[in-house]
């Protein structure tokens, strides 16, 4: 069975609703094939009205290539047929969908599942609007875009419309039932729509009520997000095995020493880098390959901090910076509201075991203290310079110090 | 800064690390009787993907919804600036109380606190920034608040404690270091912020204040040490949340909170330890 509320989506062309099946005509189409639908629709349902359509949509006229949508009550669901470039998106028998009419060469002719919660049917190339709480078609034929079919009346809460499942990098967040939206992003401000905003003063209503340009999710108690999360594993209290600080996943593999607790080092250090433990036993004269633990951290003025483990840029907007484009470093942005940092204004290096850092072309230029009695010096372009524990570099108007464990 | 999306701010309830925290009317479209919410927006600039991962961890922890966990409500994007919205909890935190606390309201508040992280270490979640301040006080008891979301905001960078030193003292010496952290981790915070609720003392003694830098230096290079005022009771508590080695301390949350209530609420006859 059909939604109980179906709403015209605005817009140029004509919605039309007969008992459960609901009709979609959203651009220009003869008069000849408006006839023949209207007729289709309005006479039968269900299967029945599936095979006509498929017959329509083969005799349609090249003329009539914007096409039509049609949904009809079918035994456990809801038929969806869908030609030229007609998209459905939303929510039945508790799965997204996504159909888009203008990706196939005839038609798409789908078995939706009950319940149905929320369709939307119209042009593939707009956003269906947000359902408006006073709009809604119980029978006969309006104009419209497109059409909204929900399964109940919407309340203020409005729920979503907006899932597109085919966007797989959206991480989850699309299907998020409760995703709302408001409508400034749905319905471009045309000459059209203001024509018909004039004739339906309500909807203007909405557009000045509501707060427009921001997205928000609504969170809560969610069972099936849980579901398949595992518990955090539990540290096996066994000594020798402590190697979190080195597990880092795609670490770069360098020779070194093992400390007598298995953490890779430096080849000469004389305590672990990690534990600080002294190095010493028969192990240690052993140069093998492991991941390369952090080098140390990058400690900011402003209390941030940065573990090196990567190739970093650091500045004011490091993302366009080519290094970080091309993932041979990463980025690390800095507040600085006087702009005397650079866009990119520092690259910071890891070369084996070592720690290097130049500056990146800024408009300032950057300053290193090698030491804590060591004088300022301006820091090169072209040539990358060694820093150890202590080193106090100052780009513009802020400064960091770099940090290593267990060597001072 | 008068309100984000629609949500209209009535007073500020504090600034802290990587954002502001605000009391706001609730606005109609949440549907709900309390008249107030917080909503915390978050001080960097964000982009798309930024707001797509913050949001992911934020359903999980609204997911897990509990009684030893804030409750949130939603997560939006306006204009570059993300945010989210949560119960409104006029109590205040750990960190500044509406009202005096006895240390065993004290106490019991961090429990909640330690079993809130649990729930979140069962689904595969550390919460990585557990400290005074996000601890809020509902009535007698406590609920965790506020995921450490910074650092979601650029893939692969770990910033710790953007803003006053005050956060790396709770946070544990791996993670500073660039370990991304486990059980132990939350349980070593959880430790610093019993001692800290308790004595009203951190573990590093005097820091330095003339230079942010130089406050942090001290910080990395020194040993935590346990204040002589914290309640006897207590003492072999947060040593063992600060053992060196995280397989000695406690090996949950669950167990923290355990040995917390054990001291609020001591057996008649000789229970474990």
């Amino acid at each position: 069975m059909i939604g109980a509320h179906v709403q015209p989506w605005p817009g140029e062309g004509l919605v039309a609703r007969f008992g459960g099946t609901v009709l979609v005509v959203p651009g220009p189409a003869s008069q000849s094939t408006v006839e023949l639908l209207l007729s289709r629709c309005a006479a039968t349902s269900g299967s029945a009205l599936v095979q006509e359509l498929a017959r329509l949509a083969m005799a349609a006229a090249p003329d009539d290539a914007t096409g039509f949508g049609v949904v009809t009550p079918v035994t456990d669901g809801v038929a969806a047929f869908l030609t030229g470039s007609l998209r459905l998106r939303g929510t039945a028998g508790g799965e997204q969908h996504d159909l888009d009419a203008s990706d196939v060469v005839t038609w798409i002719d789908q078995r939706l599942a009950n319940p149905v919660e929320a369709l939307a049917i119209g042009p593939a190339d707009a956003e269906p609007p947000e359902p408006s709480p006073w709009l809604e078609l119980r029978e006969g034929v309006v104009a419209g875009a497109g059409a909204l079919v929900l399964a109940e009346a919407p309340r203020r809460n409005v729920k979503a419309l907006q899932a597109r499942p085919g966007h797989a990098d959206d991480a989850g967040l699309d299907e998020a039932a409760g995703e709302s939206r408001r409508p400034s992003p749905g319905i471009p401000m045309t000459k059209e729509v203001e024509a018909w905003l004039a004739e339906h003063p309500r909807w203007q209503l909405v557009f000045a009520s509501e707060r427009q340009g921001f997205s928000s999710i609504s969170l809560g108690p969610d069972a099936d997000l849980l579901a398949g999360r595992e518990p955090l594993p539990a540290i096996v209290p066994e000594p020798g095995t402590d190697d979190e600080l080195q597990a880092e996943p795609g670490a770069v593999s360098v020779k070194g020493f093992r400390c007598p607790r298995d953490h890779h080092n430096r080849p000469g250090a004389n305590y672990c880098c990690i534990c600080g433990i002294r190095m010493g036993t028969n192990r240690t004269l052993v140069l093998v390959d492991g991941p390369r633990p952090p080098l140390g951290v990058l400690v900011f003025d402003d209390g941030g901090s940065v573990p090196v483990r990567r190739d970093l840029v650091i500045g004011r907007e490091p993302a366009n910076d080519p290094l970080v484009k091309g993932d041979e470093a990463w980025p690390v942005q800095i507040k600085d509201d006087t702009h005397s940092v650079s866009r990119a204004h520092l690259r910071v290096m890891l070369r084996e075991w070592d720690v290097l850092v130049v500056d990146r072309g800024s408009s300032n230029g950057t300053l290193i203290r090698p030491g804590d009695g060591d004088a300022w010096e301006r820091l090169s372009t072209e040539e990358p310079r060694l820093i150890a524990t202590g080193a106090q570099i100052s780009m513009g108007e802020r400064e960091l110090v770099f940090e290593q464990l267990h060597v001072r | 800064m008068e309100g984000i999306a629609d949500y209209r701010f009535d007073a500020e309830l504090g600034a802290g690390n990587h954002g502001r925290f605000f009391r706001a009317t609730t606005p109609a479209r949440l549907d709900m009787d309390a008249p107030h919410v917080a909503v915390k927006v978050l001080e960097r600039r964000a982009t798309d993907s930024d707001f797509k991962r913050v949001a992911n961890e934020l359903r999980i922890f609204a997911a897990v919804r509990s009684e030893h966990l804030v409750e949130v409500f939603d997560a939006g994007y306006d204009d570059g600036l993300l945010f989210y919205s949560m119960a409104y909890y006029p109590d205040g935190s750990l960190e500044r109380p509406a009202r005096p606390l006895s240390p065993e309201a004290v106490a019991g508040a961090v429990a909640d606190a330690a079993r809130g992280a649990h729930e979140l270490h069962e689904v595969g979640v550390v919460h990585r920034d557990i400290k005074p301040a996000n601890v809020l006080l509902d009535g007698d008891r406590g609920r965790l608040s506020d995921l450490g979301l910074a650092r979601l905001m650029s893939p692969g960078m770990t910033t710790t404690g953007v803003g006053p030193v005050g956060s790396l003292e709770f946070m544990e010496p791996e993670v500073i270091w660039g370990d991304p952290g486990c059980r132990m981790s939350d349980v070593w915070s959880l430790g610093v912020t019993l001692h800290h609720a308790l004595t009203g003392q951190g573990l590093y003694g005097e820091i330095p204040n003339d230079s942010v830098l130089d406050a942090f230096t001290h910080v990395l290079h020194s040993r935590p040490e346990i204040g002589a005022t914290l309640p006897d009771g207590y003492r072999p508590i947060v040593e063992r949340c600060l053992a060196d080695a995280r397989a000695e301390r406690f090996a949950t949350a669950a167990q923290l909170a355990n040995a917390i209530e054990a001291v609020l609420r001591p057996e008649p006859e000789g229970d474990e330890e």
